[in-house]
């Protein structure tokens, strides 16, 4: 087993004006160079977690954070999320929202971040070059990023927050807009990614994906840890999705498809 | 390939417009006017990409002009000067010399700042407004901008086959105006809600980082290029100075 590289402490968030918490005494550990699937239905708390261990709170959303949470070392509470780049980043669900519309080019958009970080134009191209090759989009370069199709477009989101290089990438509900072989490609580049030491965390709601490309499985509910563990024991036990009625129907439908579904590849 | 004047500095070209937009604005007759807005065609002109540029004026410049000659011959229905009878709308030679300067103002307007926004690539014209400091957080606002008006359009796009998947039908005219009330809605309220996801993008670019970024891109100045531009604000001064002059002098 890797040494952790994300750990959380008795992690607690409230929204501003929410009287709920949005994440409440969470306390886990992600090991180094996995793929952890964060699951659960809407409003369980995965967008929440996945902006706090980016940097997003409380800085930009507004709240009270209690516990602790370390990325790389580094307190994502403490810090910006520029500050945490070199740490950690996170793919967002929508493409298209995520292109800057400031660069004319694919490849201008991919080295934006690390323009915007003040990096030597050299190391810029580099980078840029090997995270377009790692995503098989080199050849689309020159390109406007508005002319790209979806899945084209989810490419190169992943391949600015690769030209970054931070060891620890996070994706929140990243096949929510592909089509179903985007999706398995998507999954294949992030076992690849995970092969060379990159620690993946992905916020998901689809469990045949899961299944597939996840080494680890954690369930959150109200905010709350409601289970962990590897994918198919997490997805093959009951109480894990029979929670007092609180887990939604759909899931408990989709456990049902998980059973005669596929195997991981 | 690019023309000359697209690989002028994006301040020239920004410059040169705002000499047009301020000389159509403060200009008093109709023939000078047309001259101005003349200036600001010979600029698209020179593009490289005025084919595609000129397409689109029609879409900005027949309706203004057709509106825009209806309301001030309606306001200022000044009869005593040759009346002419549209449908029942009573115009004059004076209201419509009127209306057409304002008609060139906004087509100057358009033609100016349009041709310089089709030939010059966004990164320069952000780096060039940096330069001269720009505040970071009016260039975040601009790109908050930049970023939703392709978007927008495919969301239209999308938005208007959805509807035309349920029978709305868009052949005419008033078909088309009908079709704009289920358009509005879900395209304003599906950016708004799009902004929260786009300004946390942009944090995710490091964009509200306080280095000094790095310029991909050169831009390439010249003496004779900064001497234009100083003419051209000393002119816009100039202009600005004898409008004031001419109001309020006795």
């Amino acid at each position: 087993m890797n040494e952790a590289i994300v750990t959380t402490n008795g992690l607690t968030f409230s929204y501003t004006r929410r009287t709920t918490p949005a994440l409440d005494q969470l306390t886990i550990a992600i090991a180094a160079g996995t793929v952890t699937a964060i699951i659960g239905p809407a409003g369980a708390g995965k967008s929440t977690l996945c902006a706090l261990l980016a940097g997003f709170m409380p800085q930009f959303f507004r709240g009270v954070v209690g516990g602790t949470a370390t990325v790389d070392g580094v307190s994502p509470i403490d810090g910006s999320v520029h500050a945490m780049l070199p740490h950690v980043t996170v793919v967002l669900s929508q493409a298209s929202t995520q292109i800057s519309g400031v660069c004319d080019t694919v490849s201008g958009e991919v080295g934006f971040a690390l323009a915007n970080m003040g990096v030597p134009v050299d190391t810029i191209r580099t980078r840029v070059a090997t995270a377009l090759a790692t995503m098989e989009i080199s050849h689309l370069a020159e390109r406007s990023p508005f002319q790209l199709s979806g899945g084209q477009q989810q490419r190169m989101v992943i391949a600015a927050a690769l030209a970054l290089n931070p060891p620890v990438l996070i994706f929140d509900e990243p096949t929510a807009q592909l089509d179903p072989p985007t999706v398995a490609a998507l999954g294949d580049t992030m076992r690849r990614l995970a092969a060379t030491g990159k620690t993946i965390i992905v916020a998901e709601q689809h469990l045949d994906w899961v299944a597939a490309y996840a080494d680890r499985v954690i369930v959150l509910n109200a905010g709350r840890l409601h289970a962990d563990g590897p994918p198919q024991t997490i997805i093959a036990d009951p109480p894990n999705w029979r929670s007092g009625g609180r887990m939604p129907s759909d899931y408990r439908a989709m456990h049902s498809s998980m059973m005669c579904g596929r195997a991981r590849p | 390939m690019p023309s000359r004047y697209d690989l002028l500095h994006p301040l020239t070209k920004l410059s040169l417009a705002l000499v047009l937009i301020v000389a159509a604005y403060l200009s008093p007759s109709v023939w000078l006017s047309i001259a101005i807005c003349g200036a600001a065609l010979l600029t698209t002109a020179a593009s490289h990409r005025r084919g595609e540029i000129a397409r689109v004026y029609p879409l900005f410049f027949v309706p203004i002009t057709i509106s825009l000659l209806l309301i001030r011959g309606v306001l200022v229905p000044d009869v005593r000067t040759s009346p002419i009878d549209v449908g029942g709308f009573v115009l004059s030679l004076d209201a419509i010399a009127g209306a057409c300067i304002y008609i060139l103002r906004y087509c100057t307007l358009v033609a100016a700042l349009f041709t310089v926004i089709q030939t010059t690539p966004t990164a320069q014209l952000m780096h060039a407004l940096a330069e001269r400091g720009l505040p970071r957080s009016i260039e975040f606002i601009l790109l908050m901008a930049l970023q939703i008006i392709p978007d927008m359009k495919l969301r239209a796009d999308a938005i208007l086959e959805a509807q035309q998947s349920r029978g709305l039908v868009i052949a005419s005219l008033p078909s088309r105006i009908r079709a704009l009330v289920p358009l509005v809605g879900p395209l304003v309220v599906g950016a708004l809600v799009d902004v929260e996801e786009r300004s946390m993008a942009l944090e995710l670019r490091a964009f509200a980082a306080t280095n000094r970024p790095t310029r991909m891109d050169v831009l390439v100045d010249s003496t004779a290029q900064r001497v234009v531009r100083g003419a051209c604000i000393g002119m816009v001064i100039a202009m600005g100075a004898a409008a004031v002059l001419v109001r309020y002098l006795p």
